[in-house]
This record gives structure tokens, sequence and C-alpha cells, in this order.
């Protein structure tokens, strides 16, 4: 079993190799929306999710491709815990 | 800074198109407004002699060196009448019942697009703003292709006049809803993510690649010029490995032909950039050739300001 805070942590080394970001842990606590992070880039949540789902080795499925998902750390972390702890219980 | 012009004589064709002719559309028999629109289309053509020389002066340089040139009167005046048939077309296309639509569509390279949608990765098709495209759209709709647009929400031009920006901006955005009911703003929060959905569901998503909407704009060589096209999409392309196949949209309402192309074989690269320089190019080329073959099914055509700084040839 993953432990939130390791899925949190890992899921933010994704967002900075993915975005190309060079942020500190104290930066993911100022950011309130995930959509924060993008910018002008409209691509840059595909190379997250693409980034998220080889890091984790999981697929995320159509119908969880949506804005409360990748709205913030806490949900994004929650949802990919919820998939990781499923896997393993496989 | 907006305008302060409360009413400017250019914005007499968008009310009388948006208000009067639009309601007439509503109640008369569709085959009494298609006459009306050939009418009005014919008329259009004839008389807009200013846009018709600036088109030729355009048409000179995409067919120079080929025999097509000693026809660019005729196809400026074709292209005029298309565009105006164009935005008829698109006042009736709703009420066109689906036996009727079925009747006047053709379909080309079907199998092109059944073999790119077997690998299950979705498809992006790549078209220019062609006649066609809104009736094709409702057509593969019907038959079991809906495909999802990318459409930019209307912005507020500050040259625009008060009642143009307050009262028919309005009802053309309502309109342009009602006929493209599949889509996507690219200003709406996450809508790349609604492209990926739509891929991953193994869907159709319509990219055209004639237009600006895209905060990654590169220059390539077009018609004798040059041009910014949209580079974004490829970073999906790239990142999705969904199969990219062209798509070309002639005729209107009446009789109309979908060509589907083979998937675009990519070049392979190491990264995503010179993935997009090297492939962006290969894309323009094939929308070159599809106005080349069919300049007076591209709507672009007709603007002036796509057609100004060019140099006709000695």
């Amino acid at each position: 079993m993953f432990t939130e805070k390791e899925i949190n942590n890992r899921i933010k080394k994704v967002i900075m190799h993915s975005l190309e970001l060079n942020l500190h842990e104290d930066d993911f606590l100022n950011i309130k929306n995930l959509d924060e992070l993008f910018g002008m880039d409209s691509v840059a949540i595909i190379e997250l999710v693409i980034g998220l789902e080889q890091e984790f080795k999981i697929e995320i499925h159509p119908e969880y491709l949506n804005s409360e998902i990748f709205k913030n750390m806490d949900t994004l972390t929650a949802y990919i815990s919820t998939l990781m702890n499923r896997k393993m219980g496989e | 800074m907006s305008s302060k012009k409360i009413f400017a004589l250019r914005d007499l064709s968008a009310f009388f198109y948006l208000l009067p002719l639009r309601m007439i559309a509503t109640i008369l028999p569709v085959r009494i407004v298609r006459s009306i629109g050939v009418l009005i289309a014919y008329i259009y053509s004839t008389l807009s002699a200013r846009r018709r020389r600036a088109i030729e002066k355009k048409l000179m340089v995409v067919f120079k060196d080929t025999e097509k040139i000693n026809e660019t009167e005729k196809i400026s005046k074709q292209c005029l009448f298309n565009a105006a048939s164009t935005y008829i077309n698109d006042l009736i296309l709703h009420r066109i019942s689906k036996k009727d639509l079925l009747k006047c569509g053709k379909i080309m390279g079907l199998e092109n697009l059944e073999n790119a949608l077997s690998a299950q990765k979705g498809v992006i098709l790549v078209s220019g703003h062609f006649c066609g495209n809104r009736v094709a759209k409702r057509f593969l709709s019907e038959i079991g292709f809906p495909i999802l647009s990318i459409r930019k929400k209307p912005f507020s031009n500050p040259a625009m006049s008060m009642i143009k920006r307050k009262y028919l901006q309005p009802i053309r955005f309502k309109l342009f809803n009602k006929i493209v009911q599949d889509y996507v703003f690219i200003e709406d929060d996450y809508f790349s993510l609604k492209i990926l959905k739509r891929l991953r569901e193994n869907g159709l998503v319509d990219i055209h690649i004639d237009a600006r909407n895209s905060s990654h704009l590169i220059e390539c060589a077009f018609l004798g010029t040059k041009r910014l096209f949209p580079a974004d999409f490829l970073r999906i392309v790239y990142l999705t490995g969904a199969p990219v196949i062209p798509m070309l949209c002639i005729g209107n309402c009446s009789s109309f032909t979908i060509i589907f192309e083979k998937s675009v074989e990519f070049h392979k690269t190491s990264n995503k950039d010179e993935f997009i320089s090297v492939n962006l190019n290969k894309l323009v080329r094939i929308l070159e050739s599809q106005i080349v073959h069919h300049p007076s099914q591209w709507l672009p055509m007709k603007r002036l300001s796509f057609i100004h700084n060019v140099k006709t040839p000695s």
C-alpha cells in the first residue's frame, strides 16, 4: 500500500518533469488550482496525464479525464491513491 | 477601448442575414430558401468586383506556371458564390431531414478512417475551412461518426459597432452553436482534457489547420506566400500517438463530398519540438494541395486580409 504522502510526492515530481517546472515544496502549498501551473500552455495537462500514467503505470479512464480530478493536488492525489490501492488489491 | 459607433454601414449585410433572412428561412420551405440563396450568392459574386479582383490577384500567385492561371476570373467569382451559399446553408442545415441529408452526401476513403479507428487511439482529423465542413459534420454524426470541433468564442473587436457587438454577434454565436453542436471552446478550462477524453473514447476530433487558434504558431510557406499555422495539436499527436487523417469536405447542403485521405505517416524524431517543426510542414502541403484542387471551396480565399502583401508575378 502507498501512503497519500508518497503518492503526493511522486505527483509533484511528475508535475515538475512533465511541465518542465522548477518548484520547491513550499511552492506547491501556494498552488490552489492546478491550472495555475499550466499558464497559457493548453496542452500541458495532457503532458501531465501521460506523465502520471507512465510514473504510476496506470491508465486514467476517459470518464475521469475531467476538471474535478485535476482541480488541485488534493483531488489528484486522492484519485491516484484510489487507483493505486485498487491496483495493489488486484 | 471599444468603438463609439452605434451602427456601421458594413453591419447592414450581417443585420439582413441574421434577422430578416434568418427568420424567413425558418418559415419557408427549404427548397425555396435554397433558391433565394442561389440568387443572393449570384448577386453577391457579381457585384463584389473589388473582392473578386483581390482574389484573382491571389489566384495568380497560386496558379502561376499552371493552366489554371487562365481561369482565375471564373474561380474568383465561384469563391464568392460558394462563400455566400455557405451562409445560406447554415440557415437551413438543421431543417434538412436525415433521409434527405444521407441522399446528397458521398464519402470517399471511409476505409481510411475505419482503419485508423481500429488502432483504438481515436483519430485527429485535419481539415481546412472548406465550404462543405458543417454539412459533412452533421452527415458524419448521423451515420455514427460524431466529431468534436474546436472553436473560439466570439471576441469583442474594438472596431466593432455597438449594434454588432451587443446584438448581431450574439445572434450569430447562437446560430453557430445550433449548427455545430459537438464542440469545445479553446477558452474553456481544461479544454485539451476534453480532446484527450474524446480520443481515449476512440472518437474523432477535428482540427482546422488553417485556423490560428493556438498558443503556438509556426510560420510556413503557403500558396506562394507565408502564413502562421497552429502547432499545439501536433504535441497531442506526439503524446497520444493518435492517427491523423486529412479530411476534405466540399459542396453544400444539396450535394457534398467528404474525402478521408490515408493516415499521415509522420517523420519519427527524438523530441517533440523537432516532431512539430518537421511534420507541420507535411500537413500544410496537404492543405495546399486540397486548395489548389478546389480553390473556390476554400473559404479564407475570399478574405482580403489573407490576400494582402502578395506580389503579382511578372
